[in-house]
């Protein structure tokens, strides 16, 4: 059984940080029109979801809260909200609402189930700098896990190409709609990300596998500021053809494509923020991040954000430092701190993962407040990802993009139970229907 | 010198929780619990008040102990390189043991006293080791069972090779059809009287106590339509078998039920992962439980996870086995499947294997406390421990 090497091996993901120097206005780039947004659906009726337990992760937690989804969009929430004429009221109590799950970091679509060979898509390993390819292209809709990702109360979805390269390309926001392509799953407005990786991964599967660059980590950085350099000199002319991958580059410099650097250990991170300074820049956000909390107040001052594992250790040198109590000693000293899975298995439960660190911070001494926990699977990863005006917290105005839970969602017996993004209800327990996925129609058995 | 640890709900493995229970330890065993038991004059008394104590919890299937990290191929010890021989009947993970494995102690504070721990790789992988996490006489049993992998992938990572399924049952029937004749001309075969077979004396004689009944065969398959095979195989050689993996067990759990064979499930493999696993389901081990089959739960996945073993209970009682039944599957049930005595139930004579809990043990925002093995206490500070308190100064 491999499934927990694989997971590393295949996934952990390689990011470099996001970029600003304003020597390219952005507007010089046309957007390809494969960027067009996909026309929205039309609105779902109004709902009224009454009697709940609601964590907002934006405030305090609200006993007997009602919640009013109007034109998909949150309309308000609160205790005792009026129904009116026209308006499906929906009973839940005794359960509790929280924003919709949001995974700052997947592979789901890009390593589909079953994990075939075909089915590994989200590593170009031809070449250490692949900034112009895009996640959503490799990006299978009817990865069977997708499904299930909904089902642990995940709406959002931050798709990223591997770990292989020092830069894997461009990664995409998606929300968890049925949907034949990944372009009607964008999330709109979402910007667009960069992934770069430091570290073990590069060298592993460059140097030591196939004898290229890069096999050392000080080979990563010296590539690197090469390729920044020459994006920073990057120009569209006219007469000329355009280099999507110096253009991609380009954007990051300027901030308009998000950084999101996957980085391990905390000497390797600092290297990496001294990189991006000589740019005017900095990452979006360390990704796996496992030492952050080594170095938790310069990422604080630096406005950088940590993507984190609750309980992930060992597996490769540079995550043997792993803590459990890392998210709280991050958010403890005011950084951004996000949990995610990187793995079709752990994005199932990321409720539970941020109850396992909120737990390691208790044990540790360090308070953690349930509704900070809760900021870590909604409101932070929404940042780190650039969508937290639309998402992440239920607010007037949001996206009415939440999830129903049977209980206490940092219970492990707890279940969701109703799942909804824009206000339509896309996944209830209680009535799964047939499988979501093509390929898993007729695969599944009765029960 | 007697302790008894007082106050805490115990979950004997027995009948339901004791309330207010005392369990008096005297040296490597348990000497007494109850409710309200009286701590006997001169023990040590530890006030454990509002904890809940269960066994220590089993980790079955797992490398844990055998390598320190697992992409460094230089610390895997209890995995043969792909081009070693498949049957390797008579490798023992006992020799591979570590007890000062980084991986040792990140699952002791994740409940963990003890652990069936298996070899990897090949067709006939290897003897697994029954073991306590304790520094010094862990080891229980250096051959607790004999595992065997069906389409094994024969690199370290990446999909199974072509024919990799067929390729096993053909190694298997092989070895075990030699394995039956060398049962009865042992002494011929080592004085070349006999043809030649097709494994070495070594793997010979690990096989000869499979046959004997003596050595249980773990086999790791997950196939539906594999498992029928694997259980006809028990059949014609007499074998037991215990499932390991098991995702599409629940398909033939009738079948298992019946011919009494107990699988450990990989709790947390619900995906369809591969064209072994397409029905693969998270309520599986409830499935499994209600059909009459004994389940362990087990993580086999990287032994850096193994201290989720507890979190993946949680998770079966979410998805319908019945509490007991879960804190059973990696308690009572596998001590019990693999033959360790007097282990995985806390009661007078039992080996003291316990763990101390703040809460609920399957819920995953309660942690372990305190452990004893053997009637030792052992500390769960960990180096994550060591480095948080470091940095946090």
């Amino acid at each position: 059984m491999l499934r927990g090497v694989t997971a590393l091996l295949v996934f952990a993901v390689a990011a470099l940080g996001c970029g600003g120097l304003a020597s390219l206005k952005s507007e010089s780039v046309p957007a390809a029109a494969s960027r067009a947004p996909v026309e929205p659906a039309p609105a779902a009726a109004p709902i009224l979801l009454r009697g709940a337990t609601i964590m907002t992760a934006a405030g305090p937690t609200i006993e007997r809260g009602d919640v009013l989804v109007r034109d998909g969009r949150i309309a308000a929430v609160g205790a005792e909200l009026a129904a009116s004429a026209g308006v499906e009221a929906i009973d839940v109590a005794g359960r509790w609402i929280t924003p919709g799950i949001i995974d700052p970091h997947s592979h789901l679509g890009v390593y589909s189930m079953p994990a075939t060979t075909s089915n590994a898509d989200g590593n170009e390993m031809t070449g250490p700098f692949k900034p112009d390819i895009q996640a959503e292209h490799s990006f299978w809709p009817q990865d069977p896990a997708i499904e299930r990702a909904l089902a642990g109360g995940v709406t959002s979805i931050h798709v990223l190409p591997g770990s292989a390269n020092l830069v894997g390309g461009q990664g995409v926001t998606l929300r968890l709609v049925p949907a034949l392509s990944a372009r009607e799953m964008r999330m709109p407005g979402a910007p667009t990300t960069m992934k770069l990786a430091c570290g073990e991964n590069p060298m592993r599967l460059y140097g030591q596998a196939k004898g290229a660059e890069p096999q050392t980590r000080m080979a990563e950085v010296a590539l690197l500021r090469q390729k920044l350099e020459n994006a920073r000199a990057y120009r569209v002319e006219a007469g000329k053809p355009r280099d999507f991958a110096s253009d991609a580059l380009a954007k990051l410099l300027a901030g308009e494509i998000l950084a999101q650097n996957h980085c391990y250990r905390a000497d390797e991170m600092l290297v990496r923020l001294d990189l991006f300074a000589e740019f005017g820049t900095a990452p979006r956000a360390f990704h796996h991040a496992v030492e952050a909390y080594k170095i938790r107040d310069r990422l604080a001052q630096a406005g950088v954000g940590a993507v984190v594992w609750a309980d992930w250790a060992g597996l490769k040198m540079e995550l043997v430092d792993a803590v459990p109590a890392n998210a709280a000693l991050l958010d403890e000293a005011g950084v951004r701190v996000a949990l995610h899975s990187d793995s079709p298995y752990d994005i199932q439960r990321l409720n539970q993962e941020a109850a396992k660190a909120m737990a390691a911070g208790s044990r540790a001494g360090i308070a953690v407040s349930r509704e900070a926990a809760l900021r870590w699977i909604t409101a932070n990863p929404a940042w780190i990802l650039g969508v937290d005006a639309r998402v992440g917290t239920l607010e007037p105005g949001k996206d009415a993009d939440l999830v129903v839970w049977s209980g206490d969602p940092f219970s492990v017996y707890t279940r969701a139970e109703q799942v909804y993004i824009e206000g339509r209800r896309v996944y209830e327990r209680a009535n799964p229907g047939p499988p979501r996925s093509d390929f898993e129609l007729g695969l599944r058995g009765a029960k | 010198m007697a302790i008894a640890l007082v106050g805490a709900t115990v979950h004997t493995g027995q009948g339901p929780p004791l309330e207010n229970a005392t369990i008096v330890i005297d040296g490597a065993r348990v000497h007494a619990v109850g409710a309200k038991l009286r701590p006997p004059d001169g023990a040590t008394v530890i006030d454990v008040s509002g904890m809940v104590i269960t066994p220590g919890l089993v980790a079955v299937g797992t490398r844990l102990g055998t390598l320190d990290v697992e992409l460094e191929s230089a610390s895997v010890e209890a995995t043969l390189p792909p081009s070693a021989d498949p049957v390797r009947a008579a490798l023992r993970a006992a020799d591979t043991w570590n007890p000062a494995s980084l991986t040792v102690p990140i699952a002791r504070a994740g409940g963990i006293t003890s652990a069936l721990v298996m070899p990897e790789g090949g067709q006939i992988s290897g003897q697994a080791a029954w073991v306590d996490l304790a520094e010094k006489e862990w080891l229980r049993r250096g051959s607790a069972a004999l595992r065997v992998e069906i389409g094994a992938p024969l690199a370290a990572t990446g999909p199974p090779p072509a024919g990799a399924r067929a390729a096993s049952f053909l190694r298997l029937r092989e070895s075990l059809a030699d394995a039956r004749l060398y049962r009865g001309n042992r002494g011929p075969f080592l004085t070349n009287k006999l043809r030649a077979l097709s494994i070495s004396a070594a793997d010979l004689d690990v096989l000869d106590r499979a046959l004997a009944r003596d050595l249980i065969v773990a086999v790791e398959v997950d196939r539906a339509s594999d498992i029928l095979t694997v259980i006809e195989l028990a059949n014609e050689y007499a074998l037991r078998v215990v499932i390991v993996g098991g995702a599409e067990a629940w398909l033939v759990a009738g079948e298992l039920a019946r011919a009494e064979i107990p699988v450990a499930l990989d709790a947390f493999a619900d995906l369809p992962s591969s064209f072994s696993a397409l029905r693969s389901r998270p309520d599986s081990a409830a499935l499994l439980h209600s059909a009459g089959v004994r389940v362990i739960l087990a993580d086999l996945g990287s032994p850096h996870f193994a201290h989720r073993l507890r979190q993946s209970a949680g998770n079966a009682v979410a998805a319908g086995l019945p509490y007991d039944a879960a804190l059973a599957s990696i308690t009572r049930v596998p001590a019990a499947v693999f033959g360790i005595a007097d282990t995985g139930t806390i009661r007078a004579g039992a080996v003291a294997n316990l763990v101390v809990w703040n809460g609920d043990p399957l819920e995953v925002t309660t942690w372990a406390e305190r452990m004893w093995i053997r009637g030792q206490e052992v500390p769960l500070e960990t180096r994550q421990d060591l480095l948080t308190r470091r940095y946090r100064q």
